[in-house]
Order: C-alpha cells, then sequence, then structure tokens
C-alpha cells in the first residue's frame, strides 16, 4: 500500500517536471494575445447595422437576456450627441443616419453597464460588408477555451492509461 | 495556409483526408504515454500560434510553427497538428471541417518531412550547427507547406506556378521568422531539457 502511494507520488512528480518547461511557449504566446480583448470585457455589448436608410442596434448581455430601457445615445466624430433613445422589449432600438459620419453608439444600462459601438463610415455609405458578415477575430474566451480542450483532452487520455494499467497491475 | 470550405473538389478533399488519416494513425502508434503532456503543449503552441499575425509588407499572414512541431514530434505531428486544426476551425473559424484533412496534410507533411531532413544535424554536439539545421527545419516547414498549399489548389483550376509563387512570397517573412524560433526553442530546449529532444527518437 505505502509503496504503492510512494509510486503515485513519483509519477506525479514526474509529470510536474515535464510541466516546468513545456509551458512557456504557449503561456508566452497567449499573455502576447490577452492584452486587447480585456477592453470590451464587461458583459454587455450593443451591436448596430445599416439597413436602407436607418441604423439599426441590439443590445444584450448575453445572447438570450436582451437590455431592456437600455439608454442609447448617439455621437459625431467630434463627441457631439446626435441623438438618444431607448431600446424596446427586444433589446431593438433603431434611428435615421443623422449624418454621413463615423457614428459612435453608447449603451448605457443600470447599475453602470456600458458598452459602445462604432459604425464607421463605409459602413453606412454601404462601401463594406456589414460587421455581421465580416470575420470576427477570435477572442479572449475562444483562445482559453481551446487550451483548456487539448490539455482536457491530454488529462483524459492520461486518465484512461492509468485506469488501464491499475486494472492490469494487481 | 488554411484553405477554407467550398474552394476544393471532392477528390482534392478525399485524398487529404485519406492521407492524413494515414499520417495519423502512424502518429498515434508512436505516441509514447509519457510524452502526452509534451505532445499536448506543443498542439496548444500551435493551436495559439495562428493568432500571432506578422504584418510585414507584402502580406499578413500568420506563425504556424509546422517545423517547430516536426523537431519535436516526428510523425506524431500528425495527431497534434489535426486537434489543433480541428479546434481552429471550430472556434476560430479558420479553414473548415470538411479541408480538415487537406489542411492537416498541408502543415504535417512538411513536418515530418523536415524532421526526417534535419533531424541528424539537429541533434549536432555543435551548437552553431544545431541552430542551422533547427532554422531550416522551421523555414522548410513553411515552404513545404506553401508548395503543397499550391499543388492542392491547383486541381481547383489555378496555375501552380503562380500561386506557388504567391503563396511563397507572402510568407516569406514567416520563413524566417519560423526558422528563428526553432533555432531558439531548440537552443534553449537543448541547455535547459535535453530529453525533451531525444524523446522522439526513443520508438
Amino acid at each position: 500500500m505505502l509503496g504503492r502511494m510512494i509510486n503515485i507520488k513519483r509519477r506525479k512528480i514526474c509529470l510536474c517536471r515535464q510541466f516546468t518547461v513545456g509551458p512557456v511557449l504557449p503561456i508566452a504566446l497567449v499573455l502576447f494575445y490577452i492584452v486587447a480583448p480585456w477592453a470590451n470585457a464587461h458583459g454587455i455589448d450593443i451591436m448596430a447595422w445599416v439597413e436602407g436608410d436607418r441604423v439599426l442596434t441590439e443590445s444584450y448581455f448575453s445572447r438570450k437576456n436582451k437590455v431592456i430601457d437600455g439608454h442609447i445615445k448617439v455621437y459625431g466624430p467630434s463627441g457631439e450627441q446626435l441623438m438618444e433613445g431607448k431600446t424596446d422589449a427586444n433589446g431593438l432600438f433603431s434611428f435615421k443616419i443623422p449624418q454621413e459620419t463615423d457614428l459612435r453608439i453608447v449603451l448605457e444600462s443600470a447599475m453602470g453597464h456600458r458598452a459602445e459601438y462604432v459604425l464607421k463610415v463605409d459602413e453606412i455609405m454601404g462601401k463594406s460588408l456589414s460587421k455581421i458578415q465580416k470575420k470576427r477575430d477570435p477572442g479572449f474566451y475562444e483562445v482559453i477555451g481551446g487550451i483548456g480542450l487539448i490539455l482536457g483532452l491530454m488529462g483524459l487520455t492520461l486518465y484512461l492509461r492509468n485506469r488501464k494499467r491499475k486494472k492490469t497491475d494487481p | 495556409m488554411h484553405i477554407s470550405e467550398g474552394v476544393l473538389t471532392a477528390p482534392v478533399l478525399g485524398t487529404g483526408m485519406a492521407l492524413t488519416a494515414v499520417g495519423t494513425a502512424i502518429g498515434l502508434k508512436k505516441i509514447d504515454y509519457d510524452r502526452i503532456p509534451q505532445v499536448a503543449i506543443l498542439s496548444a503552441a500551435f493551436f495559439v500560434a495562428s493568432l500571432i499575425h506578422i504584418p510585414i509588407p507584402p502580406s499578413n499572414v500568420h506563425l504556424i510553427l509546422n517545423g517547430l512541431m516536426g523537431v519535436f514530434l516526428g510523425w506524431v505531428a500528425f495527431p497534434a497538428i489535426l486537434v489543433g486544426l480541428i479546434l481552429q476551425a471550430l472556434l476560430f473559424q479558420y479553414g473548415g471541417l470538411t479541408t480538415l484533412g487537406v489542411n492537416t496534410g498541408i502543415m504535417a507533411f512538411p513536418a515530418v518531412i523536415c524532421f526526417y531532413a534535419f533531424r541528424h544535424g539537429i541533434r549536432s554536439k555543435k551548437p552553431v550547427v544545431t541552430m542551422s539545421f533547427s532554422f531550416l527545419c522551421g523555414l522548410g516547414g513553411i515552404l513545404l507547406a506553401g508548395l503543397l498549399l499550391a499543388s492542392s489548389l491547383v486541381f481547383a483550376g489555378d496555375h501552380f506556378v503562380g500561386v506557388a509563387k504567391l503563396v511563397i512570397i507572402a510568407h516569406l517573412p514567416i520563413m524566417v521568422i519560423e526558422g528563428l524560433v526553432t533555432a531558439f526553442a531548440v537552443k534553449f530546449l537543448k541547455r535547459v531539457k535535453p530529453e525533451m529532444l531525444e524523446a522522439v527518437y526513443a520508438r
């Protein structure tokens, strides 16, 4: 019994040692990437797109929970307020394009949540693809999730192997 | 280097899948269980590396690290790259699920070829030799991947020389960068953890 415990312990130590140098590269790569996405990790989000001569916005906490009665303000390029309004029961708010410049759309909900979305002049003029069609850059969670899945796969393999070994070893 | 869905014809996709299946099977057979953490770490590095874009004109391409995978993993690069690519396709929408076979082949075959071509040099006792062969391995990984990419696009109706030129010119900065990354990674690990380099020869 004791001998087996020591054996397990030794195996664990061995695994740890393998980890000391190995992760340096991926961790460095992740740190390299982490910095940017943190800027908008608020738990509230607004998205805007152009349809005809109107700008449509959708505000949400998550895909399912829309921001109801969220306060929306629209600013022009030099910071002047052009418009304001409230989101409806589906988190939607739309307005006629006030001027053909970049528009900064700010969403504020109760409890100090705030998000903003900049609608570029190209999008308003219909020169570029809408944001929805454009390929989004992967975010922080996708990266961490992927690494987690790989490490999980490793854990699963090691677990299955240890179980097999336990069965064969008396 | 990620070919998207809907670009290639069915026979090319099928061939890619078959070749990748063979490579992955060989790779899985060669994995020693004690090396699984190392394989996972390299797979994770491959997965993340694709997010690091190098904006050097004339192109904006990202790191691939397949040469580096080759040095440390040999045939095992196949399963490691396959796992990385599956997750990139699912989470980043890079490439696609139908092109998984072709994309894995494009990146993993160069890894294996470079491994066999440069392994003697990399194991050399002289640091200069080790580093220059590692550099070639990193560089060759991308170069060969570019050629494979071009040749798979030929079947989609593109002209080989034209595509190959385009791809390789676009990847010139990455070739040098990956060469350097590989050279320094090998140099560092050879000093700190030489068994990591030797593990691939155990079987």
